[in-house]
């Protein structure tokens, strides 16, 4: 069975261009229509009912983000095509979406292509959407939920909740307020500037910390942090001027 | 008082023995010779100064010392007396020297004292004592101030000699070796009336020491006791108790007191022999005092070395002879490292201390001038930065790379060529023009052109570009991509998507000013709105900073706007 596949850009060149390398690379992939602007993908949507979406994000007058708001529940999947968005590409990594950056990758386009197929014969329900709308919809909220995905299924955590991560390899353990632990494969490294902004710092290549769970910090070991379910995490002297910092911003806001 | 008394008859008696002897046997060097010596109070016309003279009277000639009391024998010396009624006359041996010695003090009495060390005899006469008045005194004769060898006696016999012409008082010839002894005549009915001589036959004059007083900081102690000198010194002289190894680190010592027997007949003088990095040295330093004491400044042995203090009779001229010296050596050492270590460590800190401080201070001020230009160059380098996104907006950028990947795609490779060469025109220029504030016209139009062809082929619209042919584009300046963001707000929301919108650009003259048109007929906006996107808020940022470098503030930034179009002047005045 093939998949219905919509392109929304408002350039042109973009549009042949995205459809020229999906028939080249995806086999599998039937396009079953392009648009040009947010309205005129909306209308697309709603007549072609497609299994997957290429959406880009700056479209003059309406995002490609205003475009998913404007479903109530959204039944298909979404790859994210962005030339340059940073606020944009925060928010799609928070929800642990799929985005191509222009000049489109062969490679990417065919991974996220193969990834979006299998929830698509999977038919998981896409949670992801409604997270990143409602990530969206409250843009400076103080605790947003993040999408962990693991292997069987993506759990929306409120950022709040998190106690601290440790790396493990290329998979970050999560352990939350309420004892919970959650193993997602993805690298610290994402989390850590994905989570900065809501007081996560890193103390350690392999410890990065919510700062509002902090009990004290021990002179011990040139540096550790006691959070308040005792347990100790170690700063690296390359951390530890940052650490404090924070500190010192997290009592002090 | 009593002391400042006492100490200027020790001074007087220096003065005296030295002056005396001088003026009493001017023609005899400074041997006894055949005289007696006679003691009188007398004053030198000269000096008007009254002082006591001993006169000396010719052995055969006895009766001219009545001669020297009548003031019309002497011409320059005035009321001359002697010291008391008695007159006691001294004969000694003719060839004796070094004689004269202290006097020892019998209440307001001066008694003289005669050193005899040739063991001879010593003859006494009173000239004031004769067969009328001799009944009226008493003598007596003690020796070492201890024994009464002639109790209180009438005086022993009258004799007539030495050419005398009356008949005056004997009252011994002495001679007692090694010895000391003093003959005392007074007259009974006005004790005052009282002279006495004593003789000295003793050979060994030299100080004894009774003993060393160290003085260190709060405290001292007698130096012979080992057991409380801090190993100051361990080996002492047995006979006369002379430290043998005395030696204290420098510093540690306050002061010494050396004290000796009072000695009431002799003076001694202290030299102190130094041998320090200074080099050899001797220095005079006085007299042990009328009460046997000398004590030590510090001041004289603060450098190590070695040191020896030598104690020596009194005399005219020093004689050295090391029979008659008393040697006290002494060691200043090196401050003990502890002394040492402690100084230094306290010294150190306080330098490391000040040295910390102002290099605090210093690297707080370096550090204050470095943040503030650190917060500087930020702030110039946000604003190149600022420029060159403006220049170059990054989603313009990756957008247009999009766009050429298409042309591939297409196998439309000359086009692609052509693309990717207008890129890199506009890329060249955004990163060359970061650096500069000024291009020709010219460049910003060549600069203009390629974006609009960059974004025709993105969004399809049409664009004209004018040039008033008033102006000669390579001679006008203006700031690199100043138009840019402008044309790129007419492009994305004026134009994009719409193939019959269109795209004017013009310079043109109006008298002396330059004025910079862009034109859209896309849908317009509210410009009483605040929401002036990105671009256009930093091309009013941009002129206000141009106003500032520019004087007259040349740069004036005009939007119109309306449902069918928008018009943005820049003008600038006097600019031609």
């Amino acid at each position: 069975m093939n998949i219905r596949c919509v392109l929304i850009d408002d350039e042109v060149n973009n549009l042949e261009n995205l459809q020229y390398l999906m028939q080249q690379h995806c086999p599998g992939v039937e396009i079953a229509g392009r648009a040009s602007s947010a309205d005129e993908g909306m209308q697309l949507i709603k007549e072609v009912d497609p299994d997957l979406v290429l959406l880009d994000i700056q479209m003059p007058v309406k995002s490609g983000f205003d475009l998913l708001k404007s479903f109530d529940t959204v039944s298909f999947e979404v790859i994210f095509v962005t030339a340059y968005d940073q606020y944009g590409i925060q928010a799609i990594k928070f929800s642990a979406l799929d985005y191509l950056l222009k000049p489109v990758d062969t490679d990417d386009l065919m991974q996220a292509i193969d990834k979006a197929k299998q929830r698509i014969t999977l038919k998981q329900q896409n949670s992801n959407i409604s997270n990143l709308i409602a990530y969206l919809q409250k843009p400076q909220q103080e605790s947003p939920r993040i999408a962990l995905p693991n292997l069987l299924q993506t759990r929306y955590v409120k950022v709040n909740e998190i106690v601290r991560c440790e790396a493990s390899d290329n998979y970050t353990h999560f352990f939350l307020e309420n004892g919970e632990k959650i193993l997602v494969s993805r690298t610290l490294k994402e989390y850590a500037e994905l989570l900065k902004p809501y007081s996560f710092q890193r103390t350690h290549q392999s410890h990065l910390v919510n700062m509002h769970y902090v009990k004290s910090f021990l002179k011990e070991d040139g540096g550790t942090l006691l959070l308040q379910d005792n347990t100790k995490i170690p700063i690296s002297r390359q951390h530890l001027e940052a650490v404090k910092m924070a500190l010192s911003n997290t009592l002090n806001p | 008082m009593i002391f400042y008394r006492k100490y200027l008859i020790v001074c007087i008696i220096a003065f005296m023995s030295l002056t005396s002897s001088l003026k009493a046997q001017p023609a005899v060097s400074d041997s006894f010779g055949h005289y007696f010596l006679f003691n009188m109070l007398t004053t030198d016309k000269r000096y008007m100064v009254r002082e006591p003279v001993y006169f000396s009277v010719s052995d055969t000639a006895l009766d001219e010392v009545f001669d020297k009391l009548n003031p019309a024998n002497n011409s320059t010396l005035i009321n001359t007396r002697p010291v008391s009624p008695v007159m006691l006359g001294v004969k000694l041996n003719p060839s004796l020297r070094h004689f004269f010695s202290t006097i020892a003090q019998s209440i307001s009495q001066p008694y003289y004292t005669f050193l005899i060390q040739d063991s001879s005899d010593a003859i006494l006469v009173a000239m004031g004592i004769n067969s009328t008045n001799y009944r009226d005194f008493l003598y007596h004769v003690v020796e070492n101030d201890s024994t009464e060898l002639v109790p209180w006696s009438p005086i022993p016999k009258l004799e007539q000699s030495y050419g005398a012409s009356k008949p005056y008082a004997f009252l011994g010839k002495f001679n007692a070796p090694g010895k000391q002894i003093m003959v005392e005549v007074y007259n009974t009915k006005n004790y005052s009336i009282r002279e006495g001589v004593i003789f000295d036959w003793r050979s060994d004059l030299r100080p004894a020491l009774n003993q060393i007083i160290v003085e260190i900081k709060g405290a001292y102690f007698n130096l012979a006791y080992p057991a409380i000198n801090h190993g100051y010194a361990s080996r002492f002289n047995r006979i006369n108790g002379v430290p043998e190894d005395f030696r204290f680190p420098a510093d540690s010592v306050h002061n010494i007191t050396f004290q000796f027997r009072k000695e009431e007949t002799l003076l001694h003088s202290v030299h102190l022999i130094s041998q320090t990095k200074k080099g050899p040295d001797t220095v005079r330093l006085g007299n042990i005092d009328q009460h046997g004491y000398f004590q030590l400044d510090p001041e004289y042995y603060r450098q190590p070395g070695r040191y020896e203090l030598v104690f020596q009779r009194q005399q005219k001229y020093p004689s050295w002879e090391e029979s008659q010296l008393l040697r006290i050596p002494f060691e200043v050492l090196p401050a003990s490292a502890k002394d040492i270590s402690m100084k230094y460590v306290l010294l150190l800190a306080a330098i490391v201390l000040v040295i910390l401080f102002l290099l605090m201070l210093f690297f707080q001020r370096v550090n204050k001038r470095r943040v503030r230009r650190m917060a500087q160059q930020k702030e110039s380098a946000q604003l190149k930065l600022k420029s060159v996104r403006s220049q170059l907006n990054p989603h313009f950028m990756f957008n247009a790379l999009g766009s050429i990947q298409n042309l591939m795609n297409k196998q439309a490779t000359d086009e692609a060529n052509r693309y990717l060469n207008r890129f890199a025109v506009l890329t060249r220029a955004a990163l060359d023009n970061s650096e500069k504030d000024m291009i020709s016209l010219e460049d910003e139009w060549h600069i203009v052109d390629n974006y609009l062809q960059m974004e025709q082929l993105r969004f399809g619209f049409s664009y004209s570009l004018y040039l008033d042919p008033a102006l000669h584009p390579a001679d006008i300046e203006v700031p690199p991509m100043l138009l840019q963001p402008l044309i790129e707000n007419a492009v994305k929301h004026g134009v994009a998507g719409k193939k019959d919108r269109h795209i004017t650009v013009q310079a043109k003259q109006a008298g002396h000013d330059l004025q910079l048109v862009v034109e859209d007929d896309g849908e317009g906006f509210d410009i009483t709105k605040n929401n002036t996107g990105f671009g256009l808020k930093l091309s009013q940022e941009r002129i206000e900073l141009l106003n500032e470098l520019y004087p007259g503030k040349p740069f004036h930034l005009n939007i119109q706007s309306s449902g069918t179009g928008t018009i943005i002047t820049i003008t600038v005045n006097k600019w031609i």
